[in-house]
């Protein structure tokens, strides 16, 4: 079955390139659709490939502070929402609020504070925050019901609890949590590099939009997708790690 | 309500930060303005506001709609098709590694900057996460379920449309909410690019113009939308995981929101019940025959009577011989009995009926007398009333009895003299026993069928209850003299002047310490024909009409307590399903509801107890006399026992055929609920707190209880099973035709202390 | 009713070892064996020896490498196209948005017959749960939605019924209880039954006859008949007879 379903895969993906290949030589949907020949003869060219190599450094930089600040602090505030059972309801309203902020509104605030180049990483921070905080908060909730019960029984306090069992059981939501925000991360980070950044990939795909030079704005999508497509089987590899090592014990 | 406005402190600080911040900064107004100026706005000219919203949000929705539709469509597809599963797979992992919002220009560039292309980045973006969820939805389905439907041999399309479809819909609600929260996100990007209307463009226009006002005004409005389909569809997404753990909801209910009860529930606060009455603990007793002390002729049992010897033509009260049967005395030495009734203790026990009123105490330990003296009708021997007193004490019951009042203890004026009462004292006492409290005379108002003397009138009924007031002042000084005790059948009138209200009217007043009257909804089938006003099957038995002549009755004695025992408490000294005996169905759990639902009824109106005909003897027995099994009826008044404390509340007005009723646990706040689901329909009742639910069912030909799906039934040697109660949260379902009792323990009702 | 035969049945899987070469092994056989119309059979065995296996064999879930499996002399396939078959497993697989009475629709629905309504209150009888027919699975305890499962498997009437484990999850005191309303239930129509079990007591309560299995790959070491006359009542377990043959059996389940 396995092997099948691969199959297909292989030959789904070789069907999409061509598809691709034809409908840009045929001119099919205008001029925005190069052939895929043309979008791969980017990469070849030496002066684009470098402009690409140093866009990525840049947005893969921000992205990645990002993720950093909104993986502390997401966890940090889950983790005093989960000791602080008072302050869960309206922490849990905070979180939903900071995530619906339209980034068109807050991106002039974040212009003036963190400057044009700090944009985009406090914009990749944001959704990170608000999936670390949701999923780390599942997760410590979804510890097992017995095995609390066990080390109550056995007199342990909250910080014990939280340190030994329930911390431990938080780790595969968490995980997963972190598997989405990567995505999340690229995204803020682009979407924050049109408010002015200096470089960055969301650079060039506004200026390559704006200067209408369509294959190297495709490339930069390919680019982009990549990156992520990295980023997600990394911390699949991860995740698939941690529940075996943790297991899923519903007891 | 409380809740939501306490969990939103945190706006409260961002709009304090905000101010904060512009005050201190004290930036120009071209980059950033206070909340204040915002809301200004926002009030001032809504108009400017109203379409941008509305455009955003339809666009919203419907990009929404489509990708959501999308998704699942290709989800189907690929669970038909193993080769388009593979295919699709490629195509869907680079849809969803590439920022949807890098897509717009080119989405844009291929469809025109226009509304249409708006729609469609909304839908790329919330299609991806749909076919995820939707994917995965219909692989989770429940164990072994896929094998049944393949044994079942139900086709590819039949195991999509019974199984897979409907195990997907969790999944599906939350890619909706997912999605959801996406598309505002995409519409206001979207919006701001190409500034094709909407609140997107709506700030990009007013940025431009420097009027930040404005462009934060949009920006507030945009997160309240997605706010708004954040909530909305999460709610939807609980309803969905709600509806499939398995709670009746209805589908209206899922748009509503997650604290609107289902349509048909009742919600029932047990910490708010104020009071409404009060009992006594000893409220729920019993009564033993004095027939079935001393072994005289009672109701023969319907098993034994021959086909030719029920449906009398009229209604008659007790007369005809062969509605009779000579029976053995009552074991009350059974360790089963004993077993039984202690469980149902702390109570009343009241050794009366017809053959009290004319029985002849055997002083002495010699053999029994073949033959009552002359004026006696039986004869009760030490023995036999030993016997009763150390019943009533292994088993924590207070003894009421009434005396003899035949013409054996009457003198040559008719006058009643304690000729039987003395003895019976004084033996009661030798033994350590005591009699608690004692009615003269079983049914005055129906003096021939008694023993009473020929033409008995009130007058004469007044004089004899003169003279035993007077008898145990001195002999008995702390022994309660009950009283009337009158017959009581429904709405039929029984034959004879005497009527309560006469008796007590009569000169010298009868003086009560307790006020008393016995109570029959109906006449049995030994007595009265089917279609009489009397009779009652089944069915009429159990209309709210005849449930609620209990309380009528009630009423009526009460006012003649009022008047006549002011302050005395009132017992319901004889009770049961009909009189004679009881129906056929009294045996069965369908009595169950009557038995519970007249205590509850006469608990409310603040009766001190309810004495039920009888304990073990006859069709309306809580116990078999027979085997000494215990009936339907009893492991109801188990429960009652058990749960069911003095403090009486109120539950609310009564439904039809749902009937709720409440009464403290205990004195640690704990409150229990009493509902009796007699509707055909299942009933919901949404408690307030976690609960202890014990719901008894009949078996299926109604002759057991089953308690939480287990038949009840005494364990090896007489042991009263545990009765262990379902522990839910909330959420309470009665099938039709059962009976809950739910105790909330932690309720914290002040009257409940 | 159904007669069945299995005749060389023999069922191998491929299976990829440490080193990653594959290989096959012999989960099943070479089995023979043939069962009688309304005989209610018991399979005891060790765990692994392939029980579970010959029972999806006559399910039509599954193919012999080699050999025949026939129903009423033809594939199972077919009584599946019939839809006579029913199956109950360990697991209630009750569909859970759906109620008691739903869920006993189910197999009228697939077969596109008709349920009439005293065909589904007869059902929801035999199961024992009347007052429950629009309670969800949720509601109902574990011996109660398996009651509901058993009572599917026999809605359209089966001629031949197969558990596997029915009552392995339920606790000792409902699985004794469940075992008695089987037979009563069984005793209703008595269709060809073969029971999967790993309670020795359970197979001699219910069955007629008991087929030991050895250990992995399962071949029939002893097929012993079950002599008790029906309805069996509770004091059978308390016989010598009834210990006997349970001790006989139990016995040889040891190392062979």
């Amino acid at each position: 079955m396995k092997v099948r379903s691969l199959g297909y895969t292989v030959v789904g993906s070789v069907l999409l390139m061509c598809a691709w290949e034809i409908a840009g030589r045929g001119g099919v949907l205008g001029r925005t659709f190069p052939a895929l020949s043309q979008v791969l003869d980017v990469f070849a060219q030496g002066p684009r490939r470098a402009l690409l190599l140093r866009s990525s450094a840049a947005t893969l930089g921000s992205a990645a502070l990002g993720y950093a600040t909104g993986m502390c602090l997401g966890i940090a505030v889950a983790v005093l929402a989960h000791l602080v059972p008072l302050l869960r309801g309206g922490l849990d309203r905070m979180a939903v609020l900071v995530n619906a902020l339209p980034v068109i509104a807050i991106a002039p605030v974040l212009i003036i504070t963190a400057g044009r180049e700090g944009t985009p990483a406090a914009l990749a921070a944001i959704p990170v925050f608000f999936l670390l905080y949701t999923s780390t908060g599942a997760g410590l909730r979804g510890a097992s019901r017995r095995l609390e019960l066990v080390l109550t029984t056995l007199g342990a306090s909250r910080w014990q609890r939280l340190r030994k069992l329930q911390a431990v059981a938080a780790v595969p939501s968490m995980l997963s949590g972190m598997k989405i925000a990567a995505g999340s991360a690229m995204i803020g980070a682009i979407v924050g590099e049109w408010f002015g950044a200096p470089s960055g990939l969301g650079v060039v795909v506004l200026n390559s939009m704006q200067n209408f030079q369509m294959p190297l704005l495709w490339a930069t999508v390919i680019v982009i997708a990549a990156i992520t497509l990295a980023a997600y089987a990394v911390l699949t590899l991860g995740e698939r790690l941690a529940r075996r090592r943790i297991g899923t014990c519903d007891g | 309500m409380r809740r939501l406005v306490f969990d939103l402190w945190p706006v409260a600080l961002l709009l304090l930060l905000w101010q904060a911040w512009v005050s201190a900064a004290g930036y120009n107004s071209i980059v950033l303005v206070p909340p204040g100026a915002v809301l200004s706005d926002l009030l001032h000219s809504p108009g400017a506001y109203l379409v941008p919203v509305l455009h955003t949000l339809i666009f919203a929705l419907g990009g929404l709609a489509m990708g959501m539709t999308a998704g699942l469509l290709l989800a189907l597809a690929a669970w038909l098709s193993e080769l388009l599963a593979g295919i699709t797979t490629p195509f869907a992992l680079l849809l969803s590694s590439t920022p949807v919002v890098c897509l717009i220009p080119i989405i844009a560039r291929l469809f025109g900057y226009e509304g249409r292309t708006e729609l469609i980045a909304i839908a790329v973006m919330t299609f991806f996460p749909s076919f995820v969820y939707c994917s995965a939805g219909l692989r989770q389905l429940p164990a072994m379920s896929r094998d049944v439907f393949l044994v079942l041999h139900a086709s590819r399309w039949q195991t999509l449309r019974l199984l897979a479809l409907p195990a997907a819909l969790p999944a599906l609600a939350t890619a909706l909410r997912v999605g959801a929260t996406y598309s505002v996100l995409v519409a206001l990007l979207a919006e701001y690019l190409m500034q094709t209307g909407g609140l997107g463009a709506l700030f990009a226009v007013t940025m431009q113009q420097f009027h930040l006002a404005r462009a934060l005004g949009a920006s507030v409005l945009a997160m309240a939308l997605s706010v708004l389909l954040f909530e909305a569809t999460r709610a939807i997404e609980r309803r969905v995981a709600a509806f499939y753990r398995g709670v009746f909801t209805l589908l209206l209910a899922v748009l509503v929101g997650t604290n609107v009860p289902a349509a048909g529930s009742l919600r029932i606060d047990p910490h708010a019940l104020g009071t409404v009455a009060r009992t006594e603990d000893r409220f729920q007793s019993y009564n033993v025959e004095m027939a079935e002390v001393i072994g005289a002729r009672f109701w023969k049992p319907y098993a034994h009577m021959a086909a030719g010897d029920r449906a009398a033509a009229e209604i008659q009260v007790g007369s005809d011989p062969d509605l009779f049967e000579q029976r053995s005395p009552l074991d009350l030495g059974s360790h089963r009995l004993r077993a039984l009734a202690a469980a149902l203790g702390p109570a009343y026990m009241r050794v009366s009926g017809t053959w009290a009123n004319s029985v002849y105490f055997q002083n002495d330990d010699a053999a029994p007398l073949a033959k009552p003296p002359e004026g006696f009708r039986g004869v009760l021997t030490r023995a036999q009333w030993r016997g009763v007193i150390e019943f009533a004490k292994a088993v924590d019951a207070k003894l009421v009895t009434s005396f003899t009042i035949s013409s054996g203890v009457r003198d040559a004026t008719g006058a009643w003299t304690p000729l039987e009462a003395q003895p019976l004292l004084d033996f009661t006492r030798s033994i350590g026993g005591e009699i608690f409290a004692a009615e003269l005379f079983n049914e005055p108002n129906l003096p021939s069928v008694g023993a009473g003397p020929p033409h008995y009138d009130a007058a004469w009924f007044a004089r004899d209850v003169a003279a035993f007031r007077a008898f145990m002042a001195a002999a008995a000084p702390g022994l309660r003299v009950v009283g009337p005790g009158d017959a009581g059948v429904g709405v039929v009138s029984l034959p004879g002047p005497l009527t309560p209200g006469t008796l007590l009217a009569a000169k010298p007043t009868p003086k009560f310490d307790v006020f008393s009257y016995h109570y029959y909804g109906a006449v049995s089938q030994r007595c009265a024909p089917p279609h009489s006003p009397g009779a009652a099957t089944q069915e009429q038995a159990l209309s709210d009409a005849w449930l609620s002549r209990t309380d009528q009755v009630y009423d009526h004695h009460a006012a003649l307590r009022d008047r006549f025992a002011p302050r005395a408490p009132t017992w319901i000294t004889e009770t049961a399903e009909a009189a004679c005996g009881g129906d056929p169905w009294a045996a069965t759990f369908a009595d169950s509801f009557r038995y519970l639902d007249q205590m509850a009824r006469l608990a409310k109106r603040g009766a001190g107890a309810i004495f039920h005909n009888t304990l073990a003897a006859s069709e309306y027995g809580l116990i078999d006399q027979t085997t000494l099994d215990p009936r339907p009826n009893y492991w109801a008044a188990l429960l009652w026992r058990r749960l069911m404390g003095p403090v009486v509340l109120d539950a609310g007005r009564e439904r039809p055929h749902l009937h709720i009723y409440a009464q403290c646990l205990d004195r640690s706040g704990g409150v229990s609920l009493l509902a009796l689901n007699m509707s055909g329909g299942a009933a919901l009742l949404d408690v307030s707190g976690p609960t202890e639910t014990y719901l008894l069912t009949p078996s299926s030909d109604n002759a057991a209880a089953l308690l939480n799906g287990r038949t009840l039934m005494l364990g090896a040697n007489d042991r009263i099973p545990a009765l262990a109660p379902k522990r839910r949260q909330g959420r309470v379902i009665l099938p039709p035709g059962s009976i809950g009792f739910i105790a909330v323990p932690k309720a914290e009702n002040p009257n409940c202390r | 009713m159904a007669t069945l035969t299995l005749r060389g049945v023999t069922r191998s899987f491929q299976r990829r070892t440490g080193a990653g070469v594959k290989q096959s092994f012999a989960a099943l056989g070479p089995l023979d064996i043939q069962i009688g119309e309304g005989e209610f059979v018991a399979l005891i065995g060790p765990s692994g020896c392939g029980k579970s296996t010959v029972l999806r064999l006559l399910a039509g879930l599954d193919e012999p490498t080699a050999g025949e499996v026939q129903i009423n002399g033809q594939p199972p396939r077919e009584l599946q196209a019939q839809h006579t078959l029913g199956i109950a497993f360990q697991e209630h697989a009750l569909l859970p948005w759906r109620t008691v009475v739903g869920n006993l629709r189910l197999p009228f629905e697939v077969a596109n017959l008709a349920a009439s309504d005293e065909r589904i209150i007869e059902l929801v009888t035999l199961a024992g749960l009347t007052g429950f027919e629009h309670a969800r699975p949720a509601e109902l305890s574990g011996g109660m939605r398996q009651r509901v499962a058993i009572a599917r498997a026999l809605a359209l009437r089966p001629k031949l019924l197969l558990l596997d484990e029915p009552f392995g999850a339920l606790d000792a005191v409902t699985r004794r209880r469940m075992n008695f309303e089987l037979e009563r239930i069984w005793l209703e129509s008595r269709p060809t039954t073969l029971m999967i079990t790993h309670s020795v007591e359970e197979a001699v309560l219910l069955a007629d006859r008991i087929l030991v299995f050895t250990e992995r790959p399962g071949r029939v070491r002893i097929d012993t008949a079950v002599p008790f006359a029906r309805p069996r009542p509770a004091a059978l377990m308390r016989t010598a007879e009834f210990h006997r043959l349970a001790d006989e059996l139990t016995a040889s389940l040891g190392p062979a």
